[in-house]
């Protein structure tokens, strides 16, 4: 492979579907890094992984994936990354020792022995077929699938939604396993942000087809918070400091962008660290700027 | 492109158990009935053979080509369900191998399907005491050139996603034909008819068996040289509307 810096580049990606704009949109994720995709649903989180895997076609923009163009160098690309979809998309007829034998002959480097370590160290019947697994299971079998053949870029889609607590906890604990390898990197999309709080180092938030925030968890999280006043004191918050405010029968709760900036700017005013759902809800209220 | 076969062959063996269970029970049992005519109940009934056995090879050869393939008819909707169409998308292989793989599977199931028809017309001419008819043979081949029609499942299927749409439309294209055909057939026969009765002053089946059967082997021998050109063709042409469908699918 090539050498690169990021191992998602995405540029002014833009696709045009009736009733929806995937608008303009650009972010990185660096090599060796998990970066969480978070937005709500419709916000276009599927359509940008899809067009990452040119499972849909980009009207506009440029993406690169690996160092190299996504089109241009497809099947190339394809050698060296991993899907894993919230659903499970082998045929529920097959079981782990046929589909081992359909993905070595498709994946240069598959490694049966990764693939059936995998299987063993997550309990999963080798001889079972798919359609008698559970949903838990069945990811888990995907994400087997998917680290068996030496992929430099995973890239799931809502691959934790509906699993219970214990089992995405031991999928999380898989994946910084497999980022112990520098050259590895993940892009995850979800909207369970507490996942991500746990394990992303970048984040990209998305709503309405355009990239809202994107930058390291940390940078994000330090520069956003909420800050709580009196209806009162709401009425003295410059209306360029807030993203959104939810109103209540108290007082109200603003998300500001610049935690350290609005600590100066209102001098008193008690202002809490966000969590990555907190900026989620707000930035996905802000054409409202006010709601409750 | 072998792990696509293996996992298409893998998905239909059932299928493909069953039907070769269905020819060889059908082979035995019509092998049986030939070998009654002469060791058998049947024993000293005349005509029955000549009347039996170009029936009994004609619904092997059917079962066999058309069994054959059966259990692949409804792979591209299982992938949609699946969500392995999408899935392949994601794999280092072009659209182009996903089609010649399947292709290549159906092509497999159509010659298999040829090599048994050709094998129940050897097992029941043996039990029929008669030699190896070659325009029975002929015949099979010709059936095996039309079987590749139904290659075209493949795109219809990538396109409708839904083997009762798929089949639909395929019923409404072929409903012209059809019914021109059984026009034909009609208007045929009554040539045939008239033909008997100008020639040998009856219609009866023997008369008319005897007007038919030159035209019918000049059909034959015409198929027989355009068939080959027939599967090359349509084959061709649904390998090129499938790798087709199969982009446009990247919406």
């Amino acid at each position: 492979m090539n050498d690169y810096e990021n191992a998602i580049e995405i540029k002014g990606l833009t696709k045009r579907y009736d009733g929806f704009t995937l608008d303009n949109v650009s972010f990185n994720v660096p090599k060796g890094g998990i970066m969480g995709f978070i937005g709500q649903n419709g916000a276009g989180k599927t359509t940008t992984i899809n067009a990452l895997l040119n499972i849909v076609r980009k009207d506009e923009g440029e993406i690169k994936l690996l160092g190299l163009d996504n089109e241009k160098d497809e099947y190339e690309v394809k050698k060296h990354i991993a899907a894993v979809f919230d659903e499970l998309p082998f045929d529920d007829r097959l079981n782990a020792v046929a589909m081992d034998k359909i993905l070595r002959e498709i994946f240069e480097e598959w490694s049966t022995d990764t693939f059936f370590g995998y299987m063993d160290r997550f309990a999963l019947p080798r001889k079972k077929k798919f359609g008698k697994f559970s949903k838990g299971m069945k990811m888990k079998l995907q994400i087997a699938a998917a680290l068996s053949h030496n992929a430099k870029l995973l890239i799931m889609d809502e691959a934790t939604t509906g699993l219970d607590p214990v089992v995405r906890n031991e999928i999380l604990d898989i994946f910084l396993e497999y980022l112990q390898n520098e050259e590895n990197t993940i892009l995850m999309s979800s909207h369970i942000t507490s996942d991500l709080d746990k394990i992303a180092d970048c984040v990209t938030f998305i709503d309405k087809g355009k990239v809202l925030v994107s930058g390291y968890k940390d940078d994000i999280l330090d520069s956003h918070g909420i800050l709580k006043c009196t209806k009162d004191d709401y009425k003295d918050i410059a209306p360029e400091d807030i993203i959104s405010a939810r109103l209540n029968d108290f007082g109200a709760e603003i998300m500001v962008s610049d935690r350290a900036e609005c600590s100066r700017k209102y001098s008193g005013a008690v202002i809490d660290p966000a969590t990555l759902e907190d900026i989620m809800i707000y930035y996905v209220n802000r054409g409202k700027k006010e709601w409750r | 492109m072998k792990g696509l076969i293996y996992r298409e062959f893998y998905l239909i063996r059932k299928t493909l158990i069953l039907t070769l269970l269905v020819y060889f029970v059908f082979v035995a049992m019509m092998s049986l009935v030939c070998i009654s005519t002469y060791a058998g109940n049947l024993r000293g009934e005349e005509g029955v053979i000549e009347a039996f056995y170009p029936q009994a090879y004609f619904y092997a050869a059917c079962i066999a080509l058309v069994g054959m393939g059966y259990g692949h008819n409804d792979i591209v909707q299982k992938d949609y369900q699946s969500h392995w169409q999408l899935y392949s998308y994601t794999l280092p292989v072009s659209e182009k191998k996903i089609i010649a793989s399947k292709f290549i599977v159906r092509g497999i199931l159509l010659l298999a399907g040829l090599v048994l028809a050709v094998v129940a017309e050897l097992i029941l001419s043996t039990a029929a005491r008669m030699p190896v008819s070659f325009p029975h043979i002929k015949n099979i081949l010709i059936i095996c050139a039309l079987m590749t029609v139904g290659f075209s499942e493949i795109p219809l299927m990538l396109r409708f996603k839904n083997q009762n749409k798929a089949a639909t439309i395929i019923l409404l294209a072929c409903a012209p034909i059809i019914a021109a055909m059984f026009y034909f057939g009609w208007k045929f026969v009554k040539f045939c008819m008239a033909e008997a009765t100008r020639l040998y002053g009856e219609a009866t089946d023997e008369t008319m068996a005897k007007v038919f059967e030159p035209y019918f082997d000049k059909v034959r021998d015409i198929g027989f040289i355009v068939a080959p050109f027939f599967a090359a063709g349509i084959l061709f042409l649904f390998f090129r509307w499938s790798v087709k469908e199969l982009k446009r699918r990247r919406y």
